[in-house]
Parts: structure tokens; C-alpha cells; sequence
């Protein structure tokens, strides 16, 4: 009969108990350990100005890619600052079909050069309390001038297809500090098969840095630098420096900046930008991005 | 003794009563129609919590879980519209106004009385939707508006034509009795 009572005791305290929650106490009872997250739009796009950023495209997109480089500010007022002429233009179609591994081929007009790289996103930045603080994307590329031949000392320039190559290997490590500042590093070796002199060397080891600072929701401004970290050519060159401004809208997305580069694809601006802000050696340059998403169907849905 | 026996199983009754139900599984869509554009979402992972004996309703859905057609719309979404860093959680505390008998499979018209809080703008709400008994499982589904100024999401000019002003949301959900 006592054990009856106890039970009772219990049964009634227990549907107190449950009766007396507020919904706080009910969200509580099936709050779960929240899910590791993934910190999204580290940058805007695949790139910052000329280099590239540890994004890649979203699932099943295709971003068609317009970048235009002026002539150089210091060719005057009758060049309109390099408005009117010595433009390099590369058209891109750049595609990523699962969530990390993205390629692309393009064509730039300054030294007819064809390009193909592959990116892969090694490492993505968690939210907090999932554990990993940067995200890690590594990149390889080849490019192939179509230049024309020419007899050099009695000999072809391009003797095989072999010496119209040229190679980057890259390892971005980048993070998305808060909503505005995102800032990454990347090491980066550009390999050339064929170079203009014999003194020079076929190796460049760089150190770069980008950044970027979003001053409102759909704008930014966006710097950066690569430091050349070895000699390998008596001419004299300059390491790659651009400052630009981001804007969003909707699906595209406009780069305006200011650089000393005049390539647009790694072997040309990491190693031979040859002109300078020193003098004006700048030229006001743009890249378009269009994405479209190939996607189709909300798969949720 | 009878006695006692006949109250330890009104108790148990009772407390059955008291149970708490989980959404297991639960769906929450929504639908922005224009003649430009149009854009939906899902969300599947949220879980609703309903308590029969007060009718206290409370759903906290977390807004980067919404999967839309493009990740750029996701990405916009939760970027420039809803500010998930600042507001993470979309949250509805409601309470039923209807009491309804549990035991008997049945389909009930029920209202939901309380706030909607998103955007971090509170706003009182109540939303009609269709409660339904089936065995020992409650089913809900609700269509309702929201109002996207309501909420203070500022949608710029430009992107006015693309983004509907009023937002269909459909909800639904089959509870369980909660286990811990």
C-alpha cells in the first residue's frame, strides 16, 4: 500500500512537472548540439582583382568571366591614360560541378595565351565552435602562348610545343574574420619552360596577400600584393600590386581596380608585371562575373 | 484498494496527457512570386515543439538551413536580407486556442496566438492552420503570410521587381511524443 502512495507521490509530481513549462523549457528539452557550419562568401568571387581566392563556384555553376586591362595611366592624355589602347582582355568559362573541385580555361589577348587550371577546396572555414579556422584551396594551372614563331639566332623560338608552356602552383590558406574583413595568404610557383634570356632563371616563388573590406552590403574594397621571393631576371620587374572596389548585383558581379599588371593569367603577373605605381605604370582594368546556375530544380523541393 | 488502483490510472492517463510532441519530421517552405522572378526555399531540419495539455507551441528555425534553386540566392539571403550572423533564428511562441480531445483520430481547425519573431522584429500573430489526430501521431500544416517590410528586411529598389512584397510560407509537421 506505501509503495502504491510513493508511486502515486512520483507520478503526480512528474505530471506537474511537465505541465508547468513555458515554452522556453519546451525548446530547451530538444535543443540539439548545434551542426558544424560552414562560414560562406570568404570573397565574392573565384577572384580578388588578378589573384585568385580560396572560393570556389557553388554546386552546378558556371561563371562566365569578362576581365579587361587598360593601357598604362603614364602613356598621357593623348592615349586617354590608356583608355584608348594596349588592352588585354581574357574570356573565361570557369565550372564547378560538386562543392569543391572547379575548373576553368580561358583566352587572354596580350601574349594570345590559352589557360586551364583546376582549384580544389581543401579545407572550408567553420562557424564557431566546429573546429577549423581557415579555409585551404590549392590551384594548378598551364598556359600556352599561341604566339607567333620567330627565327631567334638562326633558330626557331618555339621549337616544340613543350616551350610555349608555363606552369602555377598555388596553396591559399584565407579567412573570413567577421562580416566585413576577410584576408588570405598564398604561396604560389610559377614555372616557365621557355624563357627570354640565358641568364634567366625558369622559377618564381612568390608570397602574396588579399584582402578585403566590406563598407556596405553589396560593396567592398579589395587589395592585393605579390612578393617576389627570388631573383630570376636581370630586366627588371615588379611585384603585382592592385587595389579594386567589388560591386554586387544579383547575379553578377563587378570588379573595378587599379593595377600594375597588365597579364591576367599567374605566369604573367606574378612574374613579369614590368611596369610601376612608381610612375604611372597603372591601368584602370574590370572583371565581370556572370553565374549562372545550372542547378534546375530545388533538390529539397 | 479498487480506489487506489482506479486513481494510479487516471494519474497515468494524465500524465500521458502531458506528454510533449517533437516534430520528427517538418517542413517549412517558402515562395516569392513576381513576373521577374521567382524564388522558393526549404528548410527540413527544424523541429517544432507542441505541448497538448497547455497548447504552448514553440518553433525556432534556423535560417541558414533554408536550400534554395541557387546557392547565390542562398547566399544573398542570408547575406543581405535576413542577416543571419545578426539574426540567426526565426522563432514563433504561440499558444492554441482550441482544446481539442487527443485520444479520438480527428481533423481539428485550430488557432495559434503569439509572436513571430524574425529579423529581430516581434510581431503578434495569429495563424490558422489544420491540426490532425492520427493515432499517436499530431499532424499541423499552416499557410500564412509574412510581410516583408513588417519585418524590416529592406529590399533595395533595384531588386524590387524580383522579390515579392508578401511571402507565402507553408509549414508542416508530424509530431511524435517526445523521448529523451
Amino acid at each position: 500500500m506505501k509503495n502504491i502512495y510513493i508511486s502515486l507521490l512520483v507520478l503526480i509530481s512528474y505530471t506537474t512537472k511537465v505541465s508547468a513549462q513555458s515554452p522556453d523549457d519546451l525548446l530547451n528539452m530538444v535543443a540539439e548540439k548545434p551542426k558544424k557550419e560552414y562560414v560562406s562568401a570568404t570573397f565574392k568571387t573565384t577572384r580578388l582583382i588578378n589573384f585568385h581566392t580560396v572560393e570556389v563556384l557553388s554546386r552546378r555553376s558556371l561563371d562566365f568571366r569578362i576581365s579587361h586591362r587598360f593601357g598604362d595611366f603614364n602613356s598621357g592624355a593623348y592615349n586617354a591614360w590608356g583608355v584608348d589602347g594596349g588592352a588585354n582582355i581574357r574570356l573565361a568559362l570557369e565550372y564547378c560541378h560538386g562543392s569543391r573541385l572547379m575548373f576553368g580555361v580561358g583566352r587572354s589577348s596580350g601574349k594570345k595565351i590559352a589557360d586551364g587550371f583546376l582549384k580544389y577546396r581543401l579545407l572550408k572555414q567553420t562557424t564557431k565552435g566546429g573546429g577549423m579556422p581557415v579555409s585551404v584551396t590549392l590551384f594548378t594551372s598551364v598556359y600556352h602562348t599561341f604566339m607567333q614563331n620567330v627565327i631567334v639566332d638562326g633558330e626557331n623560338k618555339y621549337q616544340n610545343v613543350s616551350d610555349r608552356l608555363s606552369y602555377c602552383n598555388q596553396i591559399m590558406i584565407g579567412r573570413k574574420f567577421n562580416s566585413r574583413f576577410s584576408f588570405q595568404l598564398t604561396a604560389a610557383m610559377v614555372h616557365v619552360n621557355l624563357v627570354e634570356k640565358i641568364t634567366d632563371k625558369n622559377d618564381c616563388f612568390l608570397a602574396g596577400a588579399v584582402t578585403r573590406f566590406k563598407f556596405a552590403k553589396r560593396q567592398a574594397i579589395t587589395v592585393e600584393y605579390g612578393l617576389r621571393l627570388n631573383k630570376y631576371s636581370k630586366d627588371k620587374y615588379y611585384d603585382s600590386f592592385g587595389i579594386g572596389y567589388d560591386l554586387e548585383t544579383g547575379g553578377h558581379v563587378f570588379q573595378i581596380h587599379l593595377t600594375n599588371s597588365f597579364g591576367l593569367t599567374e605566369d604573367q603577373y606574378f612574374m613579369y608585371t614590368n611596369t610601376s605605381w612608381d610612375n604611372w605604370g597603372i591601368r584602370l582594368g574590370f572583371n565581370i562575373s556572370r553565374v549562372f546556375s545550372l542547378q534546375g530544380k530545388n533538390k529539397e523541393g | 484498494m479498487k480506489k487506489v488502483v482506479s486513481i494510479f490510472l487516471l494519474v497515468i492517463s494524465i500524465s500521458g496527457f502531458s506528454q510533449i510532441y517533437v516534430g520528427e519530421k517538418c517542413k517549412i517552405s517558402f515562395f516569392s512570386e513576381t513576373a521577374l522572378e521567382n524564388i522558393d526555399a526549404v528548410n527540413s531540419v527544424t523541429k517544432p515543439v507542441f505541448n497538448p495539455k497547455t497548447g504552448d507551441f514553440v518553433i525556432k528555425t534556423q535560417q541558414s538551413a533554408f536550400v534554395f534553386k541557387s546557392a547565390f540566392m542562398q547566399e544573398h539571403y542570408n547575406e543581405n536580407y535576413i542577416e543571419t550572423e545578426k539574426f540567426p533564428y526565426a522563432t514563433f511562441k504561440g499558444k492554441m486556442k482550441e482544446t481539442i480531445d487527443y485520444t479520438k483520430d480527428g481533423t481539428h481547425n485550430v488557432t495559434m496566438v503569439g509572436t513571430l519573431d524574425m529579423h529581430g522584429v516581434e510581431l503578434p500573430r495569429t495563424i490558422a492552420g489544420t491540426l490532425i489526430i492520427k493515432g499517436s501521431t499530431i499532424i499541423m500544416e499552416s499557410k500564412f503570410d509574412v510581410k516583408v517590410a513588417d519585418h524590416k528586411i529592406k529590399v533595395p529598389s533595384l531588386y524590387a521587381e524580383k522579390i515579392a512584397e508578401i511571402i507565402r510560407v507553408t509549414f508542416n509537421t508530424e509530431m511524435v511524443v517526445f523521448k529523451k
